[in-house]
Order: structure tokens, then C-alpha cells, then sequence
């Protein structure tokens, strides 16, 4: 983990710093390495990067536009149709690879955005304690004490549907874990002689915050981070299939499961295909966060 | 002990205010009118004026935000908007429903979970242990939608072998009740348990080094019995206070349950509330959800002391 840069440029000069230096890097390569190394890493990862070029690349490797009526409902799997095609005759396949276009935006902006909100929020409370701790911390409790999902439906519902609203809802709604996370880590690290040392040269609070102790708590976020995405697409497909998050016609793999009840004695197989998505992707995130917990985290380890 | 109870009551007491307060504003800052919602969009500008007038709407937010305050306090929750009925009689009964599930659910979850988790523990590192860490990793992966569905269509449609979707009450026939039960239990335990069931067996695995347990091979026990007297009490402390956890999640589980299952508790009505606007109901249910929360939260903190005596109440 990175420490903090000099404040004073002579000592940079000193052989003493550039060998520190080097360590540092040294070490950072091999934890990354550990990282990579790890089984549960490699198949999340790994998952989820597939996951991420076939989003990006959908209007390219999908044979149909995903919205289009081909003509036949319902028809089974064919050379022509891979998976088939849905009730208004839409390309399954199609629609499918689109669908993870908008599982990854929602997950990957919110997290981002519960990110953003919870980690500084975390410093602040755990490094000044007091008034700060506790106004904090009571909110992240109020929030917490919901059901995250009755939140986001509440807040949907009453907003209707739209995008923006999903990310911000689901953002929100997520930054108490990153908050408690971050928090937890700084109240043990400001207590470290390097946190110490920094305050003691006279380095400014926002730069011991975000320069001397995030770079220590961001294990612990990655993790966490990990986790929310899975999370994020979950809570984005079960709004769907409620007919309260991604509205039609846009594919979204929660609203395919939610019609393909309508019709589970026809054509069972669009039921199927778009769990299998969803359930791969949300599994991806959760090992993918599992592998990063056994190596950046083992206190934590479960 | 006394103290500690007294002092998290009152902070109870604050947070669900809190919680109040948030649901309050959150509903009324947001955009929409439920009058306009109730008559029609089209309806004349002095008939919603007047409906307005009648329910208190055009007095300012704060004088509506204490007034209230101050029903709920006296436990008048107020009336449904459209339907006219109270609120409150009618959260209670859809709450003794939903509870039903999330009991249900609980009860399945340590029945499949600690036995399982212990099954982990004693072979760790095993291929026993890999298959059951796959097994729990997809009870957290997969969507609870896809479970009940896939379930749905299994049981209900392929095999006959449960009731379709006709929810009878338990005072009616409750032996119907419970099959109906079943499947939206299973559904909401498969996440549930399988966190159960991972927290037992790291729990577990940590606790079976502690020396005590040394002490307990060393006189000759068994490993089955130092697990079963020694150990599992020790390492139930995480499993209960993540089960508190889980309370929250299984909530807000039974919103896709019950609407899966069509099964008539909190959730639905909660769904059917927000398409019409109905404030007082949604506020209503909003506050349940909240204090049950924070109830079983403090639930879960009294166990947890009294499993670990060491616990100090601070």
C-alpha cells in the first residue's frame, strides 16, 4: 500500500527515501500479483470482463436489433433465432447481449456514485470523531435501517421510472456500507505512527484524509465495491421484473424474466436464458468480491 | 443490563423518528399530486382545490409534517386516500402476513444453514467444503425472482404438486395455509441460508482453535461432541447477529415473493399504495417496515449479550 509522498522535496533525494521507494512499488507488484493469482479473482474477473466487452461491442455481435419485430413469437432455438425469439418476436440472443448494457451502467454507476458519497464521508467520521462520528454515522444508521430495495421502490414509485432516478436511488442507498467500511478502517489507522508522522510535519488535514490514510482504507473499499455491484444488478433486474425500473421496450434482464411468466407452459426457455445472465453476472461480482477479500483483507475472511 | 435496554429504547424511539421524518419529506417533496392521481388528470382545478381542502393537503408541509407527528404518536395512522379505510388496522394485518414468510424463512435458514456450515467446518479445504461453498455462493448469487419463478414453474406448473395462486387464510383451512407457505419460505431462505450457512462455518473453523477446545479433545471427547457442546454455542454469536441482518433482507425479499406467489402482505400493498399515490398508506407502511427494523435490530443485540456475557453494555 502506498505511503505518503514527501512533503519536503529534499528528502526525495535521499538514498534512504529511494530505497523505500523502490520496496514500496516491489510490494504493491506482488500483492498485485497475489491478486491476479487468485482462483476466485480469475473466474469473477474473468466474467465479468466478458460481460463487459459483450456490452460493449452488443450493436456489433448481436445478429438483430433487439427491438425489432421479426415476425414470429415465441419460436424455439434455430440457427436463424440462437435462443429464440420473445413474445412480440423479438431476437432473444439480441436482446440478451443488450441487457448487459443496462445491468452494468446501473450497477457500475451507482456504486460509483455510493463511492463517491460514502468513502468521503467515512474519512470524516472516522478521523475526527465527535459531532462529525456521530451526525454521520446516526444518518448511515437511518438509511441503513431500511430494506434497500423497499427504498428504491419507494423512491421509483413515487419518482416513475426513469434511469437517472435508478442510479441516484440505488447510489444513495448504497453509500452507508462504503461510509461504515471506510470508517471502521480509518478509526484503526489514524491511530498508526505514519498517520502520526504525517500530522506531525504539518501536512493539511485534506491531505492526510485522501493522501495519507485512503490509500490504506481502499482494501476493504474494493471489496465492498465488488459486492455493491452484485448487489446493484440485483436490485436493477428485481426493480425491472416489477415493472418499476428499465421500462420497455429497452432489454433488461429483469423485465425478460418478468414476462417469460406469462408464458411458462409455451416457451419455458425465456425464463431461462435471461436467470442464466443475471445469476452469472451477480455471481461474478459476489466471487470476484470473495477473492479480493481473501487477498487485500484476510481479517476480514469468511 | 436494565440501563443498557433503557437507553437503546430511547434510542429507538429517536431513530424511528428519524425514519419518520425522512419517509415524510421524501414523499411530499417528490413531484406528483395524489389528488390529481385519485380524480383523473383532467379533473377541474376547483374540484382538486376543494378535495384538497377536505384531506388538509394545501395547508404548509410543516403544519401537515406535525399534525402528522402527532396522530402517529397517538397511533392514528390516518386513512387510504381512495379506499377510506384506516391504515393502520390494515398494515397490522398484511404485517402478520409478511411476518409469516420472514419467520418461515428464518426457520428454514438455520435448519439448512447451521447444519451445512458445521458440514463445511469439519472438512475444511475438502471437496465436501469447495461443493458446499459453490452451493452457498449461488444462494447469494442467484435473484430471488428466478428462484420463485423457476419454482413456480416447476412445482405449480410442471408437476402439480402445490396449489396455484389462491391465497387462503389461516384461520379458513390451515393446512392449505401452510402449503401455500412452502414455496415463497424456500425462495426467501435460499439467500438467507446460504449467508447462514457461510457464517457457521468460518465461525466455526475460528472457534474450533480457541484453546478451550484443546482442553476439550485433551479429556477424551469426541470430535462430534466438542463440536456439538463446545463449539457451536461459542461460534453462534456472528450467526445470530447476521441473521439480525438478514431480517432486513428477507424484507425486502417478500416484495418480489409476495408479488411471485401472489401472497397479500405488506409488500403488495405497499406496491399497490405507491402506483395510486396513496400517501398515508405508504407513510404507514414505511414507518412498520422502519420499527420493525429497529426492533429486531435491538432483538438481535439483547441475544447477542446474552450468548457473550463478556459483551459490556456500553
Amino acid at each position: 500500500m502506498s505511503k505518503p509522498s514527501p512533503v519536503q522535496p529534499t528528502q526525495a533525494d535521499s538514498p534512504e527515501h529511494g530505497q523505500a521507494r523502490i520496496n514500496e512499488l516491489e510490494a504493491r507488484e506482488v500483492l498485485w500479483r497475489r491478486v491476479l493469482r487468485n482462483r476466485r479473482v480469475q473466474l469473477g474477473g474473468g466474467i465479468v470482463l466478458i460481460t463487459v466487452i459483450v456490452a460493449l461491442l452488443a450493436s456489433h455481435i448481436a445478429p438483430y436489433d433487439p427491438n425489432k419485430l421479426l415476425g414470429m413469437p415465441l419460436l424455439p432455438p434455430s440457427p436463424a433465432h440462437l435462443l429464440g425469439t420473445d413474445d412480440f418476436g423479438r431476437d432473444e440472443f439480441s436482446r440478451l447481449l443488450y441487457g448487459a448494457r443496462v445491468s452494468l451502467a446501473v450497477s457500475a454507476l451507482s456504486i460509483a456514485l455510493a463511492a463517491v458519497i460514502g468513502i468521503p464521508l467515512g474519512l470524516l467520521a472516522g478521523y475526527y470523531r465527535g459531532a462529525t462520528e456521530t451526525i454521520i454515522m446516526r444518518a448511515a444508521d437511518v438509511v441503513l435501517s431500511f430494506p434497500t430495495i423497499v427504498l428504491a421502490i419507494a423512491v421509483v414509485g413515487i419518482l416513475g421510472p426513469s434511469f437517472r432516478d435508478l442510479v441516484l436511488v440505488i447510489g444513495v442507498v448504497y453509500a452507508p456500507p462504503f461510509i461504515r467500511v471506510v470508517y471502521g478502517s480509518t478509526l484503526r489507522e489514524r491511530q498508526e505512527e505514519y498517520v502520526q508522522a504525517a500530522q506531525a510535519i504539518g501536512a493539511r488535514d485534506a491531505y492526510v484524509l485522501f493522501r495519507v490514510v485512503l490509500p490504506n482504507v481502499m482494501a476493504p473499499v474494493l471489496v465492498q465495491g465488488s459486492l455493491g455491484l452484485g448487489l446493484a444488478v440485483l436490485i436493477e433486474a428485481g426493480l425491472s421484473f416489477l415493472g418499476l425500473g428499465t421500462q420497455p421496450p429497452t432489454a433488461s434482464w429483469g423485465a425478460m424474466v418478468a414476462v417469460s411468466r406469462n408464458f411458462l407452459t409455451r416457451q419455458p426457455l425465456l425464463l431461462i436464458w435471461p436467470s442464466i445472465a443475471v445469476s452469472l453476472l451477480v455471481l461474478a461480482f459476489n466471487t470476484l468480491g470473495d477473492g479480493l477479500r481473501d487477498v487485500l483483507d484476510p481479517r476480514l475472511k469468511t | 443490563m436494565a440501563r443498557y435496554v433503557l437507553r437503546r429504547l430511547v434510542y429507538l424511539i429517536v431513530q424511528v423518528f428519524w425514519v419518520a421524518t425522512v419517509a415524510f419529506v421524501l414523499i411530499h417533496l417528490v413531484p406528483g399530486n395524489p389528488v390529481r392521481a385519485m380524480l383523473g388528470q383532467d379533473a377541474p382545478a376547483a374540484q382538486v382545490a376543494q378535495v384538497e381542502h377536505v384531506l388538509g393537503l394545501d395547508r404548509p408541509i410543516l403544519v401537515q409534517y406535525v399534525s402528522w407527528l402527532g396522530h402517529v404518536a397517538r397511533g392514528n395512522f390516518g386513512q387510504s386516500e381512495l379506499g377510506g379505510w384506516q391504515v393502520l388496522p390494515e398494515v397490522m394485518s398484511r404485517l402478520g402476513n409478511t411476518l409469516e414468510l420472514i419467520v418461515g424463512a428464518i426457520i428454514l435458514s438455520i435448519l439448512i444453514g447451521i447444519p451445512l456450515g458445521a458440514a463445511a467446518a469439519r472438512r475444511p479445504n475438502t471437496w465436501t467444503d469447495m461443493i458446499l461453498g459453490w452451493v452457498a455462493m449461488a444462494g447469494i448469487s442467484l435473484p430471488n425472482f428466478v428462484i420463485g419463478t423457476v419454482l413456480l414453474l416447476l412445482f405449480a406448473v410442471q408437476w402439480h404438486v402445490l396449489p396455484h395462486l389462491e391465497f387462503v387464510a389461516w384461520t379458513k383451512n390451515p393446512l392449505q395455509h401452510l402449503e401455500l407457505l412452502v414455496l415463497p419460505c424456500v425462495t426467501l431462505a435460499a439467500a438467507s441460508g446460504a449467508v447462514v450457512m457461510r457464517m457457521t462455518r468460518s465461525s466455526l473453523l475460528e472457534v474450533t482453535r480457541a484453546d478451550f477446545m484443546r482442553t476439550a479433545r485433551a479429556k477424551g471427547l469426541s470430535e462430534a461432541a466438542a463440536v456439538r457442546r463446545h463449539a457451536l454455542k461459542n461460534a453462534m454469536n456472528p450467526v445470530v447477529s447476521i441473521l439480525g441482518l438478514q431480517v432486513g433482507a428477507l424484507l425486502g425479499g417478500t416484495v418480489i415473493v409476495e408479488t411471485i406467489y401472489g401472497w397479500p402482505g405488506l409488500s403488495t400493498l405497499l406496491l399497490d399504495a405507491i402506483s395510486n399515490r396513496d400517501y398515508p398508506v405508504i407513510q404507514g407502511i414505511v414507518l412498520a417496515i422502519a420499527f420493525l427494523t429497529v426492533v429486531v435490530n435491538l432483538g438481535v443485540d439483547l441475544v447477542y449479550a446474552y450468548l457473550d456475557p463478556r459483551i459490556r453494555y456500553v
